[in-house]
């Protein structure tokens, strides 16, 4: 794996965290619930899952990525 | 191997200046500060792992394999459901009637009372009286005399004797005149957590307006012929005989009823049950009402108005109930509107034009006249009933998306079945236009018994022929 992609992947845990944080203080005192929102982590585990996959790329070099 | 990240010394730091804060400022209000704001405790500590793992990456040295390691993860969301209770929970103790203290003079209290001496001030015969009554009942009375007359019942609730002494004597019921204006104060709750209330029981002049402010305690008013105004943080309100209007602002109500209000009556809050009768106004409802409410001959336009439910009505001569999953009203005049989430529908007798728009539940009309107003009915899921007199005129065009069409009224009415949808239309004379229409469920339109419309429309159903006199069998 590339030094990128592993980065990518450290990364996933704190950038869940903050937004863990940011919907908990929405929550507080925007007044929209957690249990309205929650799905915001889904997606940012998702894109965080994708960067990953976009940086490990590069690393596959001149072969095909795709096959079939 | 595993290099100790920031965040662990950091968080230690944090706690220990939080702890010694504590002890050196007590009267900061670190744990409220902490409750609000601990999410911004994730925040940084996510933020400060970003810095640290992209420092590391463009030094080049090794990446941890994961920026938040398993037992941080257990750590906060350990941290997350704890302070996630503490708020629902303080959310709790600040709905819950008199806040409740654990411990406090609320369970281990005892009531003490103290007598309070009558206080009797001269008032204008129209002015205004200003209640403020922090804690304890309060009940006005109209009466002939030209002046305000004040009588009170002090009870503290306090640990003992002592405390109950010292907070009585610093709350006291201050009855005073300036122009037109008469104000009644009990301000302030006592210190040290005794808990003083007052009872007051007031007779005032019969034309007087009322300006009620409190904070815990009901409030009654009777026979006045001015205005009243109340706005409390938690208050049954009972009101009867109102000359003037009635404007009623509250947090927290189990009950608010009013008889024989001649102006129009204002509800504005939340609370549970409302209770109106025989109003010579108009009665506008808003905010969030758990109970039932009911209103009973109203002579002038009603409006009711939750984040639920919106209705309006020209006047409601007969009655209308509204609970959480229920609607009946009976003699109604139009045009009626009703806008609701989730609610069974039952009407009768509605004058005027009628619109009725529901995500789900049953609806049921039934018109004992034969002239009314255009019908316009739409549920989402739910069956719809319409009971006409025989000889009703109208057009209509009731359809239902999945579900059977019931055409029990006349055979001049086209009933078509497809394998899912159905519908009824045609026509018996001309007439208001009828429309229903409800995604799932069943479209029926049926005549309504002479003993139905009878009943409806107030008379007495025809008695049944009397029986035959029994005859002796045995001789």
């Amino acid at each position: 794996m590339s030094r990128s992609a592993e980065l990518m992947r450290a990364l996933r845990g704190p950038v869940l965290l903050i937004t863990l944080g940011v919907l908990l203080l929405a929550d507080r005192f925007s007044g929209v619930p957690v249990t309205k929102t929650w799905p915001v982590l889904l997606i940012v585990f998702g894109v965080m899952k994708l960067l990953e996959r976009t940086a490990a790329a590069p690393a596959a070099g001149g072969e095909a990525r795709y096959q079939g | 191997m595993r290099r100790g990240s920031l965040v662990g010394p950091l968080l230690l730091i944090l706690i220990g200046v939080v702890f010694l804060l504590r002890n050196i400022r007590p009267d900061l209000p670190l744990l409220e500060l902490f409750v609000n704001w601990w999410p911004a405790v994730l925040i940084a500590w996510g933020a400060l792992r970003i810095v640290e793992l992209v420092v590391s990456y463009s030094r080049q040295r090794p990446l941890p394999r994961s920026g938040v390691t398993g037992g941080e993860w257990a750590l906060i969301i350990l941290i997350t459901i704890a302070s996630m209770s503490v708020w629902s929970a303080k959310r709790w103790s600040q709905e819950l009637p008199g806040k409740i203290r654990i411990g406090g003079v609320e369970v281990f209290g005892e009531a003490f009372d103290y007598p309070v001496s009558d206080q009797t001030v001269a008032a204008a015969p129209q002015g205004r009286v200003v209640i403020e009554n922090v804690r304890g009942n309060t009940r006005v009375t109209g009466a002939g005399s030209a002046e305000v007359k004040v009588s009170a019942r002090k009870s503290v609730r306090a640990l003992d004797r002592e405390a109950a002494d010292r907070a009585a004597a610093s709350a006291d019921v201050a009855v005073k005149r300036e122009d037109g204006t008469v104000s009644i104060v009990h301000g302030r709750d006592a210190p040290d957590g005794a808990r003083v209330s007052i009872d007051l029981e007031i007779s005032v002049p019969r034309g007087s307006s009322i300006d009620f402010r409190g904070k815990y305690g009901d409030l009654e008013v009777k026979d006045i012929d001015g205005e009243v105004v109340c706005d409390s943080d938690n208050a049954g309100v009972r009101l009867e005989s109102i000359g003037g209007r009635a404007r009623i602002g509250l947090r927290r109500s189990d009950i608010i009823r009013a008889l024989k209000v001649k102006g129009d009556i204002e509800i504005k809050g939340r609370g549970r049950d409302i209770e109106i009768e025989d109003a010579a106004g108009g009665v506008s409802i808003e905010g969030s009402w758990s109970g039932e409410t009911i209103l009973r001959r109203v002579a002038r336009a009603v409006r009711f108005e939750s984040s639920r439910t919106e209705i309006r009505a020209g006047a409601v001569p007969g009655e209308m109930r509204l609970s959480l999953s229920q609607l009946s009203l009976t003699r109604v005049l139009g045009p009626l509107f009703i806008r609701a989430e989730t609610k069974d529908v039952q009407l009768a007798d509605v004058t005027g034009a009628l619109t009725l728009d529901i995500d789900r539940g049953d609806v049921e009309i039934r018109q004992p006249r034969t002239e009314f107003g255009r019908i316009e009915v739409k549920t989402g899921s739910g069956d719809v009933e319409l009971a006409l007199p025989p000889a009703a005129r109208f057009s209509l065009n009731a359809s239902t998306g999945r579900g059977e069409a019931v055409n029990d009224f006349d055979p001049r009415l086209n009933v078509k079945q497809d394998e899912r949808k159905a519908s009824i239309t045609g026509s018996t004379g001309a007439g208001p236009e009828i429309r229903l229409e409800t995604s799932r469920g069943r479209a029926i339109i049926r005549k309504l018994t002479p003993a139905e419309i009878s009943s409806l429309l107030g008379r007495p159903p025809q008695a049944p022929p009397p029986p035959e006199p029994p005859r002796a069998v045995n001789q």
